[in-house]
């Protein structure tokens, strides 16, 4: 369901497969694996959401989490290929202020973070 | 000591298991047909039953049908007895029900060994339903503790109709709401969300529950108002992510009847509703964004009302209901449905809220995904 391409040493994307809703279960499960890939110790983490059909606000709450992990070392947490209505949602808890929300594709991300 | 019930019309093969398991420590009781064998099973309930398929009255599978079939016998474990060529008997029984066989002639060993091992399976069972049971029930009690921090019904001296919807999406939930008077012309109401759901939502809903009512009992009746702006920002540095790895979303709305004006603050809920007889107003200006990130400014707008006036609050479980199509409600979904029965008394326009959401529950399905909660004023 979730998948990390270890660009190198300091840089990853995470991606999703077709379709993926977290929410509930899902999102404790997007927790875990988080901690289980060691994704908030690299420096450039790309999160595409593009296969992202729904987030929840649990699912949220451990994106926000990877954030704040990764803002104690000064890495950069970027998400791209959001869908229009994930997108509102983050903009209605104002969350775009808080998260770097993109919209290039993730290996140009990642090429430009080098 | 655990018991066995042999049901076996043959007594050579009845003494020879009777002497097998005694040996091993068991306690044992013997039958010769099916129908004693049944009896014998409800009025003894033993631990586990040895069943000879071939009984004088009865077909064993029919005997073991009974026994699954019967509340007070279905969770004891039987042992079917088999001859060596009889495979079909033996799926047979295995199918209806059986853990287990031991075909004739018997080893002492296996038989032993094969009663052994299921009596600890069906202990472990036994043990897991009994936790499962504990945590289903701390749960129900923990759903019951928060549904009565939500109001039963409208607070005495509040003359504004006020009907909600309040559904956990489990028996506990993060979302709360309450009506609480703060004199005698002027009310607070919120509705608020706890990221996530279950026992860690809900104890923190009650503990943002608690706080509210402190923050509102340090400020009492007229001496000193009650600053929405201030209870705003107050929630924002209490409840910071890094306490509990969680955020939350509000909006809480006084009325002042006086003034005849409400003040509404919305902290990343989906923006309450403000029906006029000629208009609607999404009350999108000023949101504070979510609460917990410390970026709450407790930006409040404040808007007249009259006896027309009818507000909608909610959480974001109404908009992301699935529709039996799988798409989600939506906010233009409520906000239409609002328009339309704009001309009805607010009970009946209400019904059509509770409709709404009841056509979206599939088949037995009693809740949502996420918790929903809906408030409606008519002032």
């Amino acid at each position: 369901m979730f998948r990390i391409n270890k660009v190198d040493e300091g840089r990853a994307i995470v991606s999703f497969d077709e379709e993926t809703r977290i929410t509930g279960k899902v999102s404790e499960s997007f927790r875990q694996w988080c901690d289980e890939n060691c994704v908030e110790s690299f420096s450039v983490v790309v999160i595409d959401g593009r296969n992202l059909d729904f987030i929840d606000s649990m699912g949220i709450a451990s994106l926000i989490r990877l954030y704040k992990l990764m803002s104690r070392t000064r890495a950069k947490l970027m998400i791209t290929g959001l869908s229009q209505d994930i997108s509102e949602i983050l903009s209605t808890l104002r969350l775009d202020s808080l998260l770097d929300i993109r919209e290039e594709d993730p290996s140009k991300l990642i090429e430009e973070n080098a | 000591m655990n018991s066995v019930l042999i049901i076996d019309d043959d007594r050579s093969v009845r003494s020879l298991l009777r002497s097998i398991l005694q040996k091993k420590g068991f306690k044992t009781r013997e039958c010769a047909d099916g129908t004693s064998g049944l009896e014998e099973t409800v009025g003894y309930r033993p631990d586990i039953v040895l069943l000879d398929l071939l009984l004088p009255d009865m077909h064993g599978l029919e005997v073991l049908d009974k026994l699954q079939k019967a509340p007070v016998t279905r969770a004891i474990p039987v042992i079917v007895l088999t001859g060596s060529t009889d495979q079909e008997n033996r799926l047979s029984a295995l199918r209806s029900g059986a853990v287990d066989y031991i075909e004739k002639p018997f080893v002492a060993e296996e038989v032993t060994l094969r009663v052994t091992t299921q009596l600890r399976i069906h202990d472990l069972i036994k043990s897991l339903q009994t936790a499962v049971q504990g945590l289903e029930d701390d749960l129900k009690a923990a759903g019951t503790i928060q549904r009565a921090l939500v109001p039963s019904e409208v607070p005495a001296g509040i003359e504004d109709e006020i009907r909600w919807i309040y559904l956990p999406s489990s028996s506990v939930g993060g979302d709360i709401f309450d009506i609480i008077p703060l004199n005698d012309h002027s009310y607070l109401v919120y509705v608020l969300d706890v990221s996530g759901h279950g026992v860690n939502a809900a104890l923190i809903s009650v503990m943002v529950h608690r706080f509210i009512e402190d923050f509102r009992s340090s400020r009492p009746g007229d001496r000193e108002p009650f600053s929405l702006k201030e209870f705003m920002r107050s929630l924002d540095r209490n409840f910071q992510f890094e306490r509990f790895e969680t955020y939350m979303t509000a909006t809480c709305v006084i009325a002042d009847l006086q003034k005849g004006e409400i003040e509404v603050s919305n902290a990343g809920n989906p923006f309450p509703l403000l029906l006029e007889r000629k208009y609607t107003q999404r009350l999108d200006r000023d949101n504070n964004g979510a609460i917990g990130f410390g970026m709450v400014k407790g930006s409040t707008s404040v808007h007249k009302i009259s006896e027309e006036t009818r507000l909608f609050l909610f959480t974001d479980g109404i908009v992301d209901v699935r529709t039996c199509e799988g798409t989600r409600l939506g906010e233009k979904t409520i906000a239409d449905l609002a328009e339309s029965t704009r001309h009805m008394e607010l009970d009946d326009a209400f019904s059509k809220y509770q409709a709404l959401l009841g056509e979206s529950l599939p088949g037995a399905q009693t809740s949502f995904e996420d918790d929903v909660t809906f408030v409606a004023i008519q002032f």
